[in-house]
């Protein structure tokens, strides 16, 4: 087979304005270029005889639209060929105006692009704003086709003036067309044949153009950026990695790189590049959908961007100069809020200041605008709702582009062109250093956070000077106290005569105490607390400059009183009326609400449902130790449990003996208890070698939530281990039938959970149990 | 460094969106047919999920689909540890409103076992059955919760309609599907945010053509459903559907290799894909009248 997985493919957009003849030269192309099936041209031939019409190229796409076989694809969108060199995916971008959003939707997926010109007509409409578009969604091939020269007579004077005049307005946008081609599709001219009519022209012919197209590859030599799509851990099936996934927008990784995560600042080595089945590569680079662990377990959230600690950084700050597009059906303005989206990050976005609106097709600017209309470009300052990373389209374009949501819809996109500095500038340069000096304990956030049942967070509680924020505070805090939450109260007068007490009482030193109070619940989140801070009439700039300190999205404002008297915009609203008991049950529904009580907590008013779970493996393999920290942390969370263990169990029926059919009954009779015990609201521990697979499945049936565990331990680690000197005296001959040594063991072939002791720590596979215990629970 | 060629850019690309479904849609499942496009698109979700698949898998079944199918997908179902779910428009089946031995014509058939089975099943009004991994048998599913977010495997060069699809494509409350209002797509930038009552269907093969599709599967050594390959009749499926409406092609490909090949200079090089699937023939729009009301 002739190397069948290299077979080179280029998408190109095509353009123009509508009737600039897009159709006649797609089909004069396909049939000069060979490309159309066998016949299709002399088919359409006839039957336009047959009607009476005059042949047209254009009428071969139409012909064509039913016909979908490997040679070739046509539809209302898009045109699939191949020449001899490769394949063309030519997208259609319709010249109507109602069709931007597919010119957009081709031109960002294409690499290339055509853009046909009447040269009877000139610079229409379209011209202009396709040119536009293809220049802020970046496309950089280009090449321009002046059609229809027969109706200019073939006229070089009249070809060389349109051209200059294109091409000096393409260069005003940055557009260097490879080549400007006059062709007459009609009569086939320049598209893929010369014609002596333009025995003028010197330059390359139409498929000439497009076989010179590069086909690009995304940037490995810039520097490494790659947002994080998400962090995986999946416990399940014993897999305890940690996994920090995204694709590839620019420069190569390997194992071992240091890198810096942005906005935070956090810091890990790579130590693996991850595979499907535990395989692990040499270097990643630009375009791959990657995936590696750290060495390190730093808590890192989808929107951050990695990059390599050696290389360039990327901009962090809220607000940036942007050149942009807008194919809303409302207007843009300057008194909305929106959605920002840029890599894998979202954000509230605010216009700031419109500095110029252009319509494209008409070149007509408007200056301090406060509106951008549909199909408009625009320069403008954009104010983001907290800091995001990114990077100015000069140094690495694919970090440099967002789109901009309105009312659910993609309602348009740009490129950063300038980071601005914003008011938590000097503050977040002290965290990124903060968190690049960070020392990671070896307790990941996530852990904090299941034990404690409860995700770390700040509630900032806010009002006029004369309210009682304090009681209601410390009434919150007593209540989820009793209820078992990390919680912790701290008034701005702790920290303002403490780690304060350097500072002045001066508004110049407000900026300061904020700073300081975001270090301290910084410290509090690491923690794993649930804070809650009182101070009074909090402004947007305060909370801005809190949150520049803690991790993005765990803090809530809520402010108590009548009247918010200052300009922030808080995410509850108390009124004092309504009584103290009334606002902690609020307060207590609003932190549930924003995910300070994880689900499991939520729920704890009911008791959590019994379960059996059965440790299998061979004996010394660890099936008690961990069955023990499984019991004592079901225990903990209010789950009444019972503990069943073989050996001890085997103790009150001495005359059970060790061959199959006595085994297998000690197993039923295990579990005939256990499935009572679960019955009656109890959840089973229960650990035993037992070894046969279909007695096991007898239990398992009798069960109503089962959750098989296969400790896997290796066999020879677990003879290494041999606590009571089982196996050797197995060896010696002196135990009969001991499983691993002279009696079989059949592995669960469908276990809920496996762990290896030998590869994980038994707090480890502990909890990889008690994830196994939710998914069979609560499937997803 | 390794150079990527087009397979390595597709598959990555693919990958991206099966992250982003994954990352924006709470409840999100994925529709595997058996067919070789979606189980393509199972193994592309093990390559991004590191070895997991963690979203359940819906397989609408017709009770018509050829019987090797249903096996093959319980195998690969145990062997993956997949979460399988099986929905079918029981009503329709009972009441014998089928085509060709019930009462119905062939396109009435196709919209109540496929399209009205599907969306019962991604709202939770029908009955889901789940495979219990211990016995291997389908229990019912007590998780009735609506999917808002459902990957399938449908590719743009497959036909007409499936050409004007987007990655991120939103189908209102009530399945249907709007051609003309369709959402810009840029810079890998997708339609996640939706009012609520809509849901979103994840297309990340949408690039992908049929000769893509055997390419990787060759590649890759992709567990496909035999009746793909000629077994020694001088036929094979070239796409699979329910065993009444689906032709098996002249063929005597035998291998995913040799089907590459076949595609490539031999007697498929120029005839459609769908070409042995009846129901294509008979709904004059195309797939389009189907595909508007929720047809995969």
């Amino acid at each position: 087979m002739t190397a069948p997985f290299t077979r080179p493919r280029l998408s190109i957009v095509v353009g123009g304005h509508v009737d600039h003849g897009k159709s006649t030269l797609v089909g004069r192309l396909l049939a000069d270029a060979g490309a159309l099936p066998e016949g299709k041209l002399e088919q359409v031939r006839a039957l336009c005889e047959k009607t009476g019409r005059p042949f047209e190229y254009a009428f071969l796409l139409d012909a064509l639209k039913d016909e979908r076989a490997q040679g070739i694809t046509i539809d209302t969108a898009r045109v699939f060929f191949s020449t001899g060199s490769r394949e063309y995916l030519l997208l259609d971008a319709p010249g109507h105006v109602e069709f931007v959003r597919n010119l957009v939707t081709g031109a960002a997926r294409a690499e290339a692009a055509l853009l046909v010109v009447d040269a009877s007509e000139g610079l229409q409409e379209n011209s202009r704003r396709h040119a536009y578009l293809l220049s802020l969604l970046g496309v950089r091939q280009l090449v321009v086709v002046m059609n229809k020269m027969d109706l200019v007579r073939y006229d070089r004077a009249v070809f060389d003036r349109l051209s200059a005049e294109f091409s000096s307005f393409l260069e005003g946008l940055g557009l260097l067309p490879s080549a400007v081609i006059p062709v007459a599709a009609r009569d086939g001219a320049n598209v893929v044949h010369r014609s002596e009519a333009l025995g003028w022209y010197r330059g390359p012919t139409l498929l000439e153009a497009l076989e010179g197209f590069a086909t690009e590859m995304p940037p490995s030599s810039g520097p490494f950026r790659m947002p994080v799509q998400d962090v995986y851990k999946f416990t399940g099936d014993g897999d305890d990695r940690r996994i920090v996934a995204g694709t590839i927008e620019s420069g190569t990784v390997r194992p071992g790189d240091e890198l810096l995560f942005f906005p935070s600042g956090k810091r890990a080595r790579v130590r693996r590049l991850e595979g499907m089945s535990g395989e692990s590569a040499t270097e990643a680079a630009a375009g791959q959908a990657a995936g590696f662990t750290l060495d390190e377990q730093i808590y890192v959230t989808r929107g951050e961007v990695a990059a390599r600690a050696d290389q360039p950084r990327p901009a962090v700050t809220s607000r940036f100069r942007a050149a942009l597009f807008w194919l809303g059906k409302e207007p843009l303005r300057t008194d909305r809020e929106y959605l920002l989206k840029l890599g894998t990050a979202r954000v509230p976005m605010r216009v700031e200041k419109i500095h110029q609106a252009l319509d494209p097709a008409t070149l007509s600017i408007r200056t301090a605008a406060t509106s951008v209309a549909r199909l408009d470009v625009a320069d403008c300052t954009l104010s983001l709702g907290h800091a995001i990373a990114f990077d100015p389209a000069d140094q690495v374009t694919a970090t440099s582009r967002f789109v901009i949501v309105d009312d659910y819809e993609i309602a348009g996109g740009g490129l950063v062109r300038e980071p601005l500095a914003d008011a938590q500038a000097p503050a977040r340069d002290r965290v990124l250093l903060r968190n690049a000096k960070w020392e990671t304990s070896f307790i990941p956030v996530e852990r904090r956070a299941e034990r404690y049942r409860q995700r770390p967070t700040l509630l900032l509680l806010t009002g006029p000077r004369d309210t009682d924020r304090k009681q209601l505070a410390k009434a919150l805090e007593a209540r989820l106290f009793a209820e078992g939450q990390v919680v912790y109260f701290l008034g701005m007068a702790n920290v303002l005569y403490g780690i304060d007490a350097d500072l002045g009482r001066a508004e110049l030193d407000r900026a300061e105490h904020m700073r300081r109070l975001g270090e301290v619940a910084n410290l509090m989140l690491d923690a794993g607390v649930i804070l809650l801070v009182t101070a009074a009439e909090l402004t947007r700039s305060d909370l801005d400059l809190v949150r520049a300190a803690v991790p993005e999205g765990r803090v809530v404002t809520a402010w108590l009183g009548e009247g918010v008297t200052t300009d922030l915009p808080p995410d509850l609203r108390l009124d004092q009326a309504e009584g103290a008991g009334a606002l902690v049950e609020r307060l207590r529904a609003f932190l549930a609400e924003r995910d300070a009580f994880r689900p499991s907590a939520r729920e704890a008013a009911a008791p959590p449902a019994p379960a059996v779970i059965w440790f299998t493996g061979l004996p010394a393999s660890g099936k008690s130790t961990v069955a023990d920290w499984v019991a004592a942390e079901l225990t903990r969370r209010g789950n009444r449990v019972e503990r069943l263990d073989g050996d001890s169990l085997r103790e009150l029926f001495p005359e059970t003996g060790w061959d199959r059919p006595a085994r297998d009954a000690h197993v039923r009779r295990v579990g005939h208890l256990a499935s009572r015990l679960e019955a009656h609201g109890v959840t089973v521990i229960a650990s035993l070698v037992s070894p046969h697979a279909a007695a096991r499945d007898s239990v398992r049936a009798r069960c109503r939530v089962f959750v098989e565990v296969h400790v896997s331990t290796p066999l020879d680690e677990c003879e290494r281990r041999d606590p009571k000197g089982l196996y050797a005296r197995a060896r010696r001959g002196e135990i009969p039938s001991f499983t691993g040594v002279s009696d079989s063991y059949e592995p669960p072939t469908a276990p809920e959970v496996t762990v290896d002791t030998s590869r994980v720590t038994v707090e480890d596979a502990g909890w990889a149990v008690l994830d196994g215990l939710e998914r069979v629970r609560r499937p997803k | 460094m390794k150079t990527q060629d087009h397979l390595d850019r597709l598959e990555a690309r693919s990958i991206h969106l099966l992250r982003e479904g994954y990352a924006n849609f709470r409840r999100l499942c994925m529709l595997w047919s058996i067919g070789k496009d979606s189980t393509v698109l199972l193994w592309l979700s093990r390559k991004a999920f590191f070895g997991h698949v963690p979203f359940p898998l819906v397989h609408i079944d017709t009770s018509y689909k050829i019987p090797e199918m249903i096996s093959h997908r319980d195998r690969l179902a145990r062997e993956w540890r997949l979460t399988m779910l099986v929905g079918r428009n029981e009503a329709a089946l009972e009441a014998k409103r089928t085509f060709p031995d019930g009462t119905v014509d062939r396109i009435t058939c196709c919209g109540l076992l496929k399209t009205e089975a599907l969306a019962r099943t991604l709202d939770g009004e029908g009955v889901r059955y789940r495979m219990n991994h211990s016995t291997g048998a389908y229990e019912i599913d007590p998780d009735r919760e609506p999917y808002t977010g459902v990957i399938v495997g449908v590719r743009a060069d497959e036909e007409g309609s499936r050409s004007k699809e987007r990655y991120f494509s939103p189908r209102s409350t009530r399945n249907i599907w709007d051609v003309g209002e369709q959402p810009p797509e840029f810079w890998n930038q997708f339609k996640t945010e939706f009012a609520p009552g809509t849901h979103v269907r994840i297309h990340p093969l949408l690039d992908w053509t049929e000769l893509d599709i055997w390419e990787y599967i060759a590649r890759e050594k992709i567990p496909t459903v035999s009746l793909y390959y000629n077994q020694g009749d001088g036929t094979r499926y070239r796409s699979l559907g329910c065993a009444p409406c689906t032709k098996p092609v002249r063929s005597e490909a035998r291998t995913p290799e040799e089907i590459v090949e076949e595609l490539r200079s031999g007697q498929f090089a120029r005839v459609a894909e769908r070409s042995g699937r009846a129901q294509d023939a008979e709904d004059g729009g195309g797939l389009e009248t189907l595909r508007r009301e929720g047809y995969m």
